[in-house]
């Protein structure tokens, strides 16, 4: 089991009705994680989608998770 | 220097910082929030921002800028929170020498952002409930639906067949580029498309994917980005590599399709003894002056193959090519446009025109004509019995860097100059402009028993 935070934005943040979450999980990656809590929250967003964040910098959904990871699941983006 | 803030942009400031007496060009550009999108009337914008990753990536971005274009300073500021109508979303400036550097490096740095900055919008609308804009496509991010891009073929043509279909196009110059857009335009799912040539002046009039301000470029890469702003709903690969005995069947393995757009006989063999040793269907088209042919070749349906009328491959010297006999943007359109179309109707449909025939079209005299295929009983190749042979006369330029060899250039020198080598003691590596000519040169060395001649790959083209 790992312990991880989660952290929403945008339309994860109103799916999931939270801004973040510390959980445990034994999920082996972080593509695994978003089937995780697609099906836990509902999330619209197709993971094909979704791009993820670890410790503040991009990172990919088909590598381990790291054990205590702050990790943002990206939704795409819009600035500008 | 990129900011976040939630309050007003100061645009006073925002240049003060970048005042520069070297400078000779400002170019700013703002986004501002305006009151409708899709249809819907908007009242506000709520930004929401991904603060720690956004400064990282958003500085990164300004270095790419700084990097690329010759520029004395760039800045950006992206607002987040609520914003209203006419608010500013987001600055950016850039300070140069010259004005053309200024206007790329803003451009290049608002559209990176767009793409990757985690930055979410959500729209609220005057008549209906607030909503999350998304990009429906992460390489694009454009905002419109793949149906209705579609809208006007749906009635001629299959799009869920398209969408599957997985092409290979060979060559992305004369006919690569009208076979290119309209493949990619139709929808067809996955294109990947190979050449190893960079952007000449010369090219442009007749390869409307490309102009002045990439010649130098690869064509892969520029046609790549091309297409893929063209269609956003598509896959599109580049490879820069030359097709030749050694890659080619990595290349076509797995694909539904192969599209020749090449200008030599001897790549077009190659290609289409592939294509039969691996029973890949090949559509192959050849343009002279005002005319131009097209085949579709079908490995299981035994309409006859080109070694069925020709055992060895014919030698390109006796035929020249498009810088040796002209050529006109108009007819490798309507060549290209032809291909494509029967290219359309194998993919969806299964049958096309040039399977059993192959067309011949004037465009002098606007006239065509169709000449059905000799298939010969036992044909090899048309059984997909074909060896590949291995090319040694060839070396790229990774080898060339590793080897100590003399370097003639042949482009300005006769056929016989390479006599004047025959005793090197070091191997003699032969360039022409794109590797053609020094190839053949080189063959005919070997066949005189001199087997220190070596033709370098791409020819000037890939030094």
């Amino acid at each position: 089991m790992k312990s991880i935070n989660v952290q929403y934005f945008a339309l994860l943040r109103e799916e999931a009705g939270i801004e973040k979450e510390q959980i445990s999980v034994d999920c082996k990656t972080y593509g695994e994680l978003y089937q995780h809590l697609q099906s836990k929250h509902k999330f619209t967003l197709p993971m094909d989608m979704i791009q993820v964040a670890v410790n503040d910098e991009f990172s990919l959904l088909n590598l381990e998770i790291m054990d205590g990871a702050r990790i943002v699941f990206i939704p795409p983006v819009a600035g500008g | 220097m990129f900011n976040l803030t939630s309050n007003s942009i100061l645009r006073d400031d925002m240049i003060e910082t970048l005042k520069n007496d070297k400078a000779g060009a400002l170019v700013v550009f703002e986004g501002w929030v305006r009151d409708h999108n899709q249809g819907k009337k908007v009242s506000s914008l709520e930004y929401q921002v991904y603060e720690a990753l956004a400064l990282k990536e958003g500085t990164k971005i300004l270095h790419e800028a700084k990097h690329k274009f010759n520029l004395h300073k760039i800045i950006c500021t992206h607002r987040f929170g609520h914003l209203l109508l006419g608010d500013s979303a987001v600055w950016v400036g850039a300070t140069a020498t010259h004005r053309d550097d200024a206007f790329k490096a803003t451009r290049f740095v608002i559209d990176q952002i767009k793409h990757r900055l985690p930055i979410w919008k959500k729209e609220h609308y005057v008549d209906e409930k607030p909503q999350w804009v998304f990009c429906r496509d992460h390489h694009t991010h454009v905002h419109f639906h793949e149906d209705d891009y579609y809208q006007k073929q749906a009635k001629v043509t299959s799009q869920e067949l398209l969408k599957k279909s997985n092409v290979l196009v060979v060559g992305a110059g004369g006919l690569g580029c009208p076979v290119l857009t309209a493949l990619s335009s139709a929808g067809v799912g996955h294109i990947d498309v190979v050449d190893f040539d960079t952007i000449s002046i010369s090219n442009i009039h007749r390869q409307p994917l490309y102009s002045p301000e990439v010649v130098g470029e690869k064509k892969v890469t520029v046609a790549k980005n091309k297409l893929a702003a063209l269609n956003p709903f598509i896959h599109v690969h580049g490879h820069d590599a030359r097709i030749g005995s050694e890659n080619v069947e990595r290349m076509i393995q797995g694909k539904d399709l192969i599209l020749d757009c090449t200008d030599n006989l001897e790549t077009k063999f190659l290609l289409h003894d592939a294509c039969f040793k691996l029973r890949i269907p090949l559509i192959s088209a050849s343009i002279y002056q005002f005319e131009g042919q097209m085949r579709t070749f079908v490995p299981s349906q035994g309409s006859g193959c080109l070694r069925c009328t020709h055992a060895t491959t014919p030698d390109d010297s006796k035929l020249g090519n498009c810088n040796d006999f002209g050529v006109l943007g108009s007819v490798v359109a309507v060549m290209g446009s032809i291909q494509a179309n029967e290219a359309i109707l194998f993919l969806t449909e299964k049958k096309n025109n040039t399977q059993t025939e192959t067309f011949y079209f004037n465009l002098k005299t606007l006239s065509q004509m169709k000449i059905k295929n000799l298939k010969k009983t036992d044909c090899p190749t048309c059984e997909g019995n074909v060896e590949i042979e291995a090319d040694d006369l060839e070396i790229d330029t990774s080898m060339l860097h590793q080897m100590d060899a003399h370097l003639v250039d042949v482009r300005e020198m006769s056929e016989d100059c390479l006599r004047a080598f025959t005793n090197a003691s070091k191997p003699v590596v032969v360039y022409c402009h794109r590797g053609m000519r020094s190839k053949r040169m080189v063959k005919e060395m070997r066949t005189q028993g001199f087997a220190h001649f070596y033709s370098l790959k791409g020819g000037a083209c890939s030094l």
